[in-house]
């Protein structure tokens, strides 16, 4: 029996996690990932990589509890092996800082990291400006490196890797037997899903090595956050709402430090090295979902997974494993026509 | 009196100028006292600052020279990884819980002023690790957020069963002890690299007060039984993704002889050896050993990492910190030692409370002496 072809478009954080899913979990699947962009030119690569999930409106509790604990735990696995360093994991504490008292302020994410609480007056003393504040340690899991150790875990697998841009689907079908589409903000031409919107993110790499601890202020839409890293501090941020700018813009630049300074005085003393811009997948939900394209005689399995916004590398190993469950379910219910 | 004023000559009319003065003003001091501290580590510079500080405007001239035959980065403080934390537990000694806490609040006054990368100063979290069930520590309430680690926090470091976080300050001796120098340097304070081997030698050159912060060598000044080198190794490492500070205890080993993992702002210090009474200031190949073996276990992370030096020290271990005046004759002069060593592990820890109590000493001292002064009070 020959073996199930399977094509995952997209190699950010998604498309790999889930490329090394089924490699891994389905031996009769041979895996190839298709992609124009590759580590370090993805979204992920520029993204912080802190675990601290959004709550999406439309989909189950218990299932984005389920993608965010599997995350969280497949990474704390890695931290605590020889591997981190290759993999860019690591523990992250810091705190969370809110100008008036958030409406959710127990999310149920806030179980799975470690040690969340509220903050101390005395913790408190240093921010001024902010009311409430919570404290917690998560993971921070950076792309620049994971990417590339995902890729070598998938090459292990006997994953292949093809570097193409697909812009249609049908390319593909007289070749695979399943696609897995994890094309982040490119699924809005691939697969025509006018809800799928880029939210604009401006950050900073900065070199600051003695801001050990992430910090995060909430005033509206005027993100100010710092999330030290192994090479830089990343300093953000933005979110703007369907705005396709790659551009560095001065504007946002100035706000973004102005904010962070504020928060962090030290920061006046870091030294920049650069500056990025990523266009976050956005969705009002992620689609983790399968449909059936009709090929000439056969149907191929078409497995969704995009749309993750700003929780990409968060939910990313939970919604690969969904992934690979409507995979292996797809494929139990109805095994693809073996050709003649 | 006013006689002598009509020839005009310096001294006389220093002298009347001082009987006026003291007569009009009782918080003026006018008689020059030069203070000689020995030693340029922590505790030394700190200590100069602080009479500097207080008594600046109140005696003048206030010479202050700091002779030491090492300055940073080779004094044992620039070794230290920079962790503010004591010893679990004081023992009794709440003087030493105090001073300990004024230092954290002080260097965290600090932090967020635009002096804090340059003096070395930044907060950093991290775990406490036991393997059972122990009271809270002596600092619980002057660090930030000290709590419990939950279950699923000890369940990455196995073996240990209990343990505490917490947000803590670092300060840096290789970048506190040249900010500190730098202070001084500008307020007129003047520096000798000059092995000093006696007291006598200094007082017998015109100091008045000699403040003693020589360390673990205080020994070869006046002899201490009491004082003994804890011997310590570490290795410098680059690890720039471990973000916390890992310091484990064993009470069975004792203090600091069981692994701790604490980054610095470039590289990450490793280390877990306390050796009492050892004097080798020599990088020794078996402590390497252990101290590597027991970190890569603590945390697995390590493993590949790039080693990048050994470094030996000697803690000056004491019963408790030596911090008290004597009285020292010289022939027929009386001189004044304000004693400020054995701080042990924990030097950077408790050095500005030290500082403000070697200086209240002083003030005692100038008090003593007769000089109409009012030592600032401490808020």
């Amino acid at each position: 029996m020959s073996a199930v072809k399977v094509a995952v478009v997209g190699a950010g954080v998604i498309g790999l996690s889930t490329a090394v899913c089924v490699a891994e979990a389905l031996p009769y699947c041979s895996v190839t990932i298709l992609s124009e962009k590759f580590s370090p030119d993805t979204t992920s690569d520029g993204a912080a990589g802190i675990l601290i999930p959004e709550v999406f409106p439309d989909i189950p509790l218990e299932r984005q509890r389920r993608w965010f604990k599997e995350t969280f735990n497949h990474l704390l696995g890695i931290v605590g092996s020889s591997e981190a360093p290759e993999a860019g994991v690591f523990l992250s504490s810091g705190c969370y800082l809110y100008k008036d008292v958030p409406s959710d302020p127990k999310p149920y994410w806030t179980d799975h990291v470690f040690g969340f609480r509220t903050m101390t007056d005395q913790e408190m003393r240093r921010f001024p400006d902010y009311k409430f504040g919570q404290a917690f340690t998560s993971i921070k899991c950076e792309c620049l490196r994971y990417l590339p150790w995902l890729e070598k875990r998938f090459r292990k697998a006997g994953g292949q890797i093809k570097r193409e841009k697909v812009t249609d689907l049908q390319q593909l079908i007289s070749s695979y037997d399943v696609i897995v589409n994890c094309s982040g903000i490119g699924s809005r031409h691939l697969v025509g899903d006018k809800g799928v919107y880029p939210v604009r993110g401006q950050i900073f790499k900065v070199y600051a090595p003695w801001l050990k601890n992430f910090i995060i202020g909430e005033d509206g839409d005027k993100m100010a956050y710092m999330y030290p890293g192994i090479d830089y501090v990343t300093v953000g941020g933005t979110r703007q709402m369907n705005d396709w700018r790659l551009e560095v813009n001065k504007g946002d630049s100035e706000g973004i430090m102005e904010r962070c300074c504020q928060l962090e005085p030290s920061m006046r003393k870091a030294q920049v090295l650069e500056e990025w811009v990523g266009l976050r997948p956005g969705r009002r939900n992620p689609r983790v979902e399968r449909e059936w394209l009709q090929a000439e005689e056969r149907q191929v399995l078409l497995v969704h997974n995009y749309g993750h916004g700003g929780c990409g590398i968060t939910l990313s190993w939970g919604t690969a494993l969904d992934a690979v469950g409507l995979v292996r379910k797809s494929l139990h219910e109805q095994p693809p026509y073996s050709k003649l | 009196m006013p006689q002598y004023a009509e020839f005009g000559a310096d001294f006389s009319i220093t002298l009347y100028t001082s009987i006026v003065i003291l007569l009009l003003c009782d918080f003026c001091v006018i008689a020059a006292m030069r203070v000689a501290v020995i030693g340029a580590g922590v505790i030394g510079l700190s200590t100069a600052q602080s009479i500097y500080e207080h008594y600046h405007e109140k005696v003048s001239p206030l010479t202050i020279e700091v002779y030491a035959d090492v300055f940073t980065p080779l004094t044992t403080s620039d070794g230290a990884a920079g962790l503010w934390q004591p010893y679990l537990y004081d023992e009794g000694n709440v003087q030493e819980t105090k001073w300990n806490k004024e230092t954290f609040d002080y260097l965290l006054s600090f932090h967020s002023s635009s002096e804090s990368v340059k003096m070395g100063i930044f907060l950093q979290s991290g775990y406490n690790l036991c393997t059972e069930r122990v009271p809270e520590p002596s600092f619980k309430d002057t660090v930030l957020g000290f709590r419990e680690l939950t279950q699923r926090e000890l369940d990455v470091f196995p073996g240990y069963s209990y343990g505490w976080f917490n947000t803590a300050l670092m300060v840096e001796g290789k970048t506190y002890l040249p900010w500190l120098m730098n202070w001084l340097s500008q307020r007129g304070i003047k520096f000798y690299h000059r092995k000093i081997t006696s007291f006598k030698e200094l007082a017998d050159g015109g100091a008045d007060v000699i403040i003693n912060c020589t360390g673990v060598r205080s020994g070869a000044l006046q002899p201490d039984p009491e004082l003994t080198p804890g011997r310590g190794q570490i290795i410098k490492v680059d690890a720039p993704w471990i973000k916390h500070w890992i310091l484990t205890h064993n009470f069975t080993t004792g203090v600091y002889n069981s692994p701790y993992i604490i980054p610095g702002s470039r590289l990450v210090t490793v280390g877990g050896i306390f050796q009492r009474g050892n004097w080798s200031e020599q990088d020794n190949s078996i402590d390497h050993k252990k101290v590597w073996e027991e970190a890569c276990e603590l945390e697995p992370s390590l493993k590949h990492a790039q080693i990048v030096q050994d470094w030996t020290g000697l803690r000056p271990v004491r019963s408790k910190v030596r911090l008290e005046r004597e009285t020292m004759r010289s022939g027929s002069n009386t001189f004044e030692v304000i004693h400020n060593y054995g701080h042990g592990g924990y030097g950077l820890t408790i050095h500005r409370g030290c500082a403000e109590e070697a200086a209240r000493l002083f003030g005692e001292i100038l008090q003593q002496k007769g000089h109409q002064t009012k030592p600032k009070s401490r808020l």
